[in-house]
């Protein structure tokens, strides 16, 4: 009895310790009259995959820009790692609907931005980058221009550029928002994939309640204008999924509750 | 290609054409030929005098170009100082634009009476015909680079350095270009203007002499020359753009298909 109760001081304390990376806790903020964001608070936990659905224009990409610190909170904190970000860049990088590729430079030159800016030499930077080419489906195309490339392949791309910015943290804005139904659908397994290989934390935004639920372990669903989290959803579906759990009983129950909830 | 050549045969027949007509109009005597010399005398005329030409034109190149190097240096640093520091942009650009309305030739007197005759008003006037259109084109382009990617960049914890090197200077570099080309079309004839004015070489030089002595075919043959020149250096930039920005002549239509 006692060592249960000892066990369970110690689980929590891990979990504030060590397993939570990002804690958002309490954020506000209002640009001059927009007033986007009232009250969000949300934990991401190692090898997480959580999502943020809410309406479009909600202020989700506002709270992205204040997690990567290119916004500071009119209140609030931002803690990655146990450390306080706010208004601090450089710790996580975030991967948007459009891919953001320079057109100047070739996808390896691309990708290998983050780690010069980091210190690396162009070489070490390339050879690094260059053993990721196979999983993220991108070999054969270091020396393509982004132009040469589809909308999907451009967006691994991108996704690669963010992993090897911060290999445990990536958010993730909507990033298959502009690619069409089919494209979308094979990206989102594709991802799942993928996270399953590189041990990262997702935090990812978007307004598609199906995909929220086929890739998260849990959902934060935002209001309206100013935002606040309305409710929060585990999904205890189990891994590894595929598209047969798009037509299952569970994850029909919960779009069923988030639909009941945004409309 | 083809679609390319078959286009190109428009103008040229054109051109053809109005030489032939030239050429027959001079050939029946209608001008006399200190008036209107003929194409083929002049072509003559250009050959015959090749050495002596050839010689002005190294002096015009020499002031062309050095001009005109001068001018892209300092356009670059100091466009690239007007955008990091709004102050100084804030200082200097409305004078740059206002400047652009002086035709710079109306002062080639003027540094003739300060600099002499020489090739240094020669290569002032270069410098001030190439500068403004080089700088207001990159600050231009400076200016308009996406600001998503700055902030990309921001949030991955770039400096101003890392911004400038990885998207704002090549962002700006179409820009930069098409100034060039523009500074590349006037240098030659800034330079060549500023040797009318006064000088004692050059094709300006040479013009004047050919028109003192009634040889229009001379003055025709120069005018020629530096038309020639002009293009020519107006290909290299071509050239030098295809060469640093292939990505900009990627074929838009063809991308590679998902594995």
């Amino acid at each position: 009895m006692y060592s249960l109760i000892l066990k369970g001081i110690k689980n929590t304390a891990l979990k504030t310790k060590d397993n939570i990376l990002i804690e958002v806790k309490n954020i506000k903020k209002s640009f001059t009259n927009l007033h986007t964001i009232e009250d969000i608070s949300l934990t991401l936990e190692k090898n997480q995959f959580v999502s943020i659905l809410g309406p479009s224009g909600c202020g989700k990409s506002t709270l992205f820009d204040i997690i990567a610190g290119l916004e500071k909170p009119d209140r609030g904190f931002v803690f990655i790692g146990g450390h306080q970000f706010n208004g601090r860049t450089g710790r996580v990088s975030y991967m948007h609907q459009k891919d953001l590729l320079f057109p100047w430079s070739t996808i390896l030159d691309n990708v290998c931005v983050p780690l010069i800016l980091k210190g690396l030499r162009r070489k070490d930077a390339a050879i690094k980058a260059k053993k990721h080419f196979p999983a993220f489906g991108l070999e054969g195309f270091e020396k393509s221009y982004p132009s040469q490339l589809s909308g999907g392949m451009r967006q691994r791309a991108a996704l690669l550029r963010t992993y090897l910015f911060a290999e445990d943290i990536m958010l993730l804005d909507e990033p298959f928002g502009s690619l069409d139904a089919i494209t979308r659908k094979k990206m989102q397994m594709w991802l799942l994939k993928i996270w399953e290989k590189i041990n990262a934390s997702i935090l990812f935004i978007t307004h598609d309640i199906e995909e929220a639920i086929f890739l998260s372990d849990r959902i934060y669903v935002l209001s309206e204008r100013p935002a606040i989290v309305k409710k929060t959803f585990d999904i205890d579906i189990k891994r590894p999924r595929d598209s047969s759990m798009l037509t299952s009983s569970a994850f029909n129950n919960i779009k069923k509750q988030i639909f009941e909830l945004l409309y | 290609m083809k679609n390319g050549l078959k286009n190109k045969i428009y103008p040229i027949v054109f051109f053809a054409a109005v030489l032939g007509t030239w050429e027959i109009i001079s050939a029946a005597g209608i001008f006399a030929a200190y008036i209107l010399p003929a194409p083929v005398a002049i072509l003559i005329s250009l050959f015959s005098d090749f050495k002596n030409i050839g010689r002005h034109s190294l002096i015009t190149l020499y002031e062309t170009f050095t001009g005109f190097f001068i001018a892209v240096f300092l356009s670059v640093i100091v466009a690239l100082i007007m955008d990091a520091v709004v102050t100084v942009k804030k200082t200097l650009y409305p004078v740059i634009i206002i400047s652009q309305t002086i035709p710079i030739i109306v002062l080639a007197p003027l540094f003739i009476i300060w600099f002499g005759y020489g090739y240094l008003p020669k290569i002032i006037i270069v410098i001030l015909i190439c500068f403004f259109p080089v700088t207001v084109s990159f600050l231009q382009g400076l200016s308009t680079a996406d600001r998503e990617l700055v902030d990309l960049m921001r949030s991955m914890g770039a400096d101003k350095y890392s911004i400038y090197r990885f998207v704002k200077i090549p962002s700006a570099m179409p820009a930069f270009f098409s100034g060039l080309k523009i500074a590349a079309t006037y240098s030659i004839m800034g330079a060549t203007i500023g040797e009318w004015v006064g000088g004692k070489s050059g094709l300006g030089v040479y013009m004047i002499r050919a028109k003192h002595s009634f040889a229009t075919d001379k003055v025709f043959a120069a005018i020629l020359v530096i038309t020639v020149l002009s293009i020519i250096f107006l290909k290299i930039i071509e050239l030098a753009e295809r060469k640093y920005m292939p990505w900009l002549y990627m074929p838009e239509d063809f991308y590679i298909e998902e594995k």
